[in-house]
């Protein structure tokens, strides 16, 4: 059984003035395995952050289903939503969002100050994240005193400290210049070979060929998928960015 | 500077104020209820009528003290909201600033949003002012028994005042605005939203300052007694406290918050953690909205105190200082026919269908003396001092007239002494006057028609019962004043009108005898304290509703401002997995903190302001501690409930802005 499963996933979206229907998913069907690496492209608009906050259960989608661990999203309670992101989510916001109340450790803390968790616990996980993840010397500053980097790097330390079983990352690099960007997918790489699950999207080809498999969604539906398989970083993001150009240029679908 | 140039910066000033109109709308609210407050006060004050009515002189003068002490509020309270106002507007000026405008035309952009906010206010207060003087003024004349058949006149004098008061408020915070941003560099401007307030200078030297003038404010309250410098003393302890409140929050709440998260034990659960984190983040802003909740809360429940305690103890204050009706005071050797007086009287009640309930008469003479302990030493020099220490006025009575009023009691031998004082009792039981030693027989507690307070400490009279008038003579020839005086006091029944024309016509009677050195109409004496106490009642209630609603804005102001500021944070924590349930939590460990500890402060003031209540109230001769303090504790009680409830209501609107995403 896969650790996400994806079946037919519709999303309309009703705009308040005047009612006009926006169909931003279509019919989207894909699953992705325990310890997989998966990245997700599309030109904008094409419906990836629908689809990744869907998936986040930050929305619902209109029909369809979403299974996580074989357990459906559908049909669970709004109010035991936000407890079921925290103990088997994680996210990475290509804004951040780290809280300017608190320092770097305090918004890595979080989730598990939410969780209940002892206080020894949780001063020993953050030390051993925060060290694998090279950001052990800023943990007493406060998101406005570091760079975008190192912020994204306290984000995803946030996401990982609860151990969730899927990763989720909008646009992570969206917001960095390429040597943090570099450097943040050095540390995805380095998570996911420890065997962490990661669903990322990304509008970079760069980006996108880090990742062990790349989906297409063009106009609400999954498009195309490449693995990387054997194949070395070179060859990979030659495949990414012939799709891309296919799909910006207007290709018709192959499969 | 091209034309289109020129209208760009009030072109910005207005858009400004209409993108942000979740924050302006509270604070032109809270303009135009401040001048509308203030306004209606003038209106009051300044009126025609004031001037021309009988006894509103003692209205006039309170109205004038309570101009002053709103306007001194009122400056506190658009500081206040000014406040937050700049915190929000910060990074969109910094924005501008980025983009190119110049400190300069920052400064005419702020000057020129603060004109028409000015506008705004001043028009929509003066609008409800107009609209609702006139009831409030006919309010005032009720409460202050005034006869109500009266025109009210709008005074253009009065709106030139409020004018100009508001130019200095709004201006004062303009200048403090200009102050910010003229200090700031336009990067850490923008920043402004962003970073978390800077940590109080001195945090040793402002704890200290503040525990020094809360502990000076106390103090002059503890320590208080009614006399001359009770007054300043009083303003003085209101400056000292609203100052070290201000401290204490400020350096207090750091210190609270940083020993609190320094317990991590206690700060890394979910119901402290971002409650403490939030708070520290804006430290001053907390701090400032603390010890504002809390002086308001002070002012609200000393207010409803002393209203309801004047209007609950007014019957006694009236009883103490006019318990007659009619007092006279004759040359005792011009009068031959005494009971012709009395006679006299009880014929002018029956032709007005009343009757004489209470009647005394009695002849004394008076002197001065110095008390020393039990001995009473001859002035000298000093005979027209008063305000020494130790000086009292005393009455010398022989026994037959002591009996005339107080009834046959027991009997007194050569050298004994019945004792009374109108105030503190004397409690001695000997005395000694003249060089000789006197037993005290008795000390009464009660006295026909002279009312005892033990807690007065203006016009104390002793009076001294003697055996007889050798022992008289003996006194006077020591002391060596004192004329024969005839006192008579009547009381009548019947309402006040009847009583008011009895002693009009009684005294038309007495002013035909000689020697007449004092006469005093009760009833008119009873209506000049009805309407001065009338006048505080009034103000009472006016302040009191103006403080409560100062309050309840302070309260709202703050829980939406931070309702904006949180609601990012909040979505934030959301996603990352906080659940309603803490949401709520969180929001009800807020309410804790931020909503309880200034309401226990505001306890420990009002305790501690009792003994001062009590000895200003000795001024207008209310002594009823135990009323004041009932009355003290039913305002509490009574407050409670409010602030409870209107803290829930806000925190309700608190977590509806944060939840709406
Ligand atoms: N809340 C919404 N209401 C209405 N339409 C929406 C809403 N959110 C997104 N859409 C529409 O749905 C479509 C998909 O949007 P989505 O944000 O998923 O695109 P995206 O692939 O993430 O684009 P980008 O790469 O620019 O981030 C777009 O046409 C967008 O306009
Ligand atoms: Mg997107």
């Amino acid at each position: 059984m896969a650790l996400l499963e994806v079946k037919n996933v519709k999303k309309t979206y009703i705009t308040k003035l005047g009612g006009d229907k926006v169909q931003a998913l279509k019919d989207v069907t894909f699953c992705v395995e325990k310890g997989e690496y998966v990245a997700i492209m599309g030109e904008s608009g094409s419906g990836k952050t629908t689809l990744l906050n869907i998936l986040a259960t930050l929305d619902q989608a209109t029909c369809g289903e979403v299974l996580l661990d074989g357990e459906s999203l559908k049909n669970m309670k709004q109010k035991r939503l936000a407890a079921f992101r925290r103990d088997n989510l994680g996210f990475v916001f290509q804004d951040f969002n780290l809280l300017d109340i608190f320092t770097l450790e305090e918004n890595i803390c979080l989730p598990l100050v939410l969780q209940g968790k002892k206080l020894g616990e949780m001063k020993e996980q953050v030390r051993s994240l925060s060290y694998r993840l090279g950001i052990e010397d800023i943990l007493k500053k406060y998101p406005y005193e570091v760079s975008g980097g190192q912020k994204q790097r306290a984000s995803a330390a946030r996401a990982l400290i609860t151990n969730p079983k899927i990763i989720l990352a909008d646009e992570p690099t969206g917001a960095l210049d390429s040597k943090a960007a570099a450097k943040l997918l050095q540390l995805f790489k380095k998570i996911h070979e420890e065997g962490q699950t990661i669903l990322m999207v990304t509008h970079s080809v760069q980006t996108a060929s880090h990742a062990k498999r790349v989906l297409f969604i063009k106009d609400g539906s999954v498009f195309h998928q490449i693995y990387k398989g054997d194949g070395d970083f070179d060859h990979m993001y030659r495949m990414v960015f012939d799709t891309m150009t296919l799909l910006q240029t207007g290709g018709e679908e192959e499969q | 500077m091209s034309f289109s140039e020129k209208w760009l910066l009030p072109k910005l000033a207005w858009i400004g104020i209409w993108k942000n109109k979740e924050t302006y709308i509270p604070y032109i609210g809270a303009g135009i209820f401040s001048v509308f407050l203030y306004f209606v006060f003038l209106l009051i004050s300044h009126n025609d009528i004031m001037y021309t009515l009988p006894r509103a002189s003692y209205v006039m003068v309170l109205m004038l003290l309570g101009s002053w002490l709103l306007a001194l509020i009122l400056v506190l309270f658009l500081l206040y909201t000014n406040r937050f106002l700049m915190k929000r507007r910060a990074k969109e000026l910094g924005l501008y600033s980025i983009l190119g405008l110049e400190k300069k035309h920052i400064a005419i952009l702020l000057f020129i949003e603060t004109g028409i906010i000015y506008i705004i206010v001043l028009l929509g207060g003066v609008l409800w002012g107009v609209v609702f003087s006139k009831l409030i003024f006919l309010f005032l004349l009720n409460m202050t028994r005034i006869p109500l058949d009266v025109s009210f006149s709008f005074s253009i004098k009065a709106l030139g005042s409020t004018l100009l008061f508001f130019a200095v408020a709004y201006g004062l915070n303009l200048i403090v605005n200009l102050f910010r941003v003229m200090r700031s560099r336009p990067g850490s401007l923008f920043q402004e939203g962003k970073k978390g307030e800077k940590e109080t200078k001195h945090p040793i030297l402002t704890t200290i300052g503040g525990i020094l003038l809360l502990g000076g404010g106390y103090f002059l309250s503890l320590t208080s007694q009614l006399d001359g410098t009770i007054f300043s003393d009083f303003f003085l302890a209101i400056f000292f406290v609203i100052l070290g409140t201000h401290f204490f929050f400020r350096a207090g709440l750091g210190y609270l918050l940083k020993a609190l998260k320094k317990r991590e034990t206690f700060y890394y659960k979910k119901k402290n953690y971002v409650t403490l984190a939030g708070m520290s983040y804006r430290t001053k802003k907390s701090a400032s909205s603390l010890s504002n909740l809390c002086i308001f809360s002070t002012m609200v429940m000393i207010t409803l105190l002393c209203t309801i305690s004047l209007a609950f103890g007014m019957k006694d204050i009236l009883l103490y200082r006019f318990p007659y009706d009619v007092e006279m005071s004759f040359l005792a050797e011009k009068i031959e026919d005494r009971e012709g007086i009395i006679k006299e009287g009880e014929r002018i009640a029956e032709q007005n269908k009343i009757s004489v309930t209470k009647e005394i008469d009695y002849v004394y003479y008076k002197i001065k003396a110095e008390r020393k302990g039990n001995v009473f030493l001859n002035l000298g020099e000093d005979i027209n001092v008063w305000e020494k220490e130790g000086v009292y006025e005393i009455q010398l009575l022989t026994e037959e007239e002591f009996q005339r009023g107080a009834g046959k009691g027991a009997v007194l031998e050569k050298g004994e002494i019945f004792t009374f004082s109108d105030g503190k009792s004397i409690k001695e039981s000997s005395l000694i006057l003249a060089d000789k030693n006197y037993v005290v027989k008795k000390e009464y507690e009660t006295f026909p028609l002279i009312e005892k307070r033990e807690k007065a400490v203006f016009s104390q009279q002793y009076f001294l019962v003697v055996k007889d008038r050798e022992e008289i003579e003996r006194l006077l020839q020591y002391y060596g004043q004192g004329e024969e005086i005839l006192h008579v006091r009547m009381c009548v029944t019947g309402g006040e009108e009847e009583k008011q024309r009895f002693a009009e016509q009684m005294e038309g009677y007495i002013a035909k005898n000689e020697g007449v050195i004092n006469r005093a109409n009760g009833a008119e004496q009873r209506l000049e304290i009805l309407s001065m106490n009338g006048g505080l009642i009034f103000l009472g209630i006016f302040l009191g509703i103006a403080f409560l609603i100062f309050l309840l804005i302070i309260m709202y102001y703050k829980q939406i401002t931070e309702g904006y500021d949180d609601r990012e944070n909040f979505m934030i924590m959301e996603k990352v997995g906080m659940t309603d349930e803490d949401v709520r939590g969180t929001i009800k460990r807020q309410v804790q903190l931020v909503f309880y500890l200034p309401l226990f402060l505001a306890f420990c003031h009002t305790a501690i302001a009792l003994p001062m209540i009590l000895a200003l109230f000795g001024a207008i001769s209310l002594f009823q501690e135990k009323l004041v303090f009932l009355c003290g504790l039913g305002s509490m009680g009574f407050f409670f409930i409010l602030y409870v409830a209107a803290y829930h209501k806000t925190a309700k609107v608190y977590y509806k802005i944060v939840k709406h995403s």
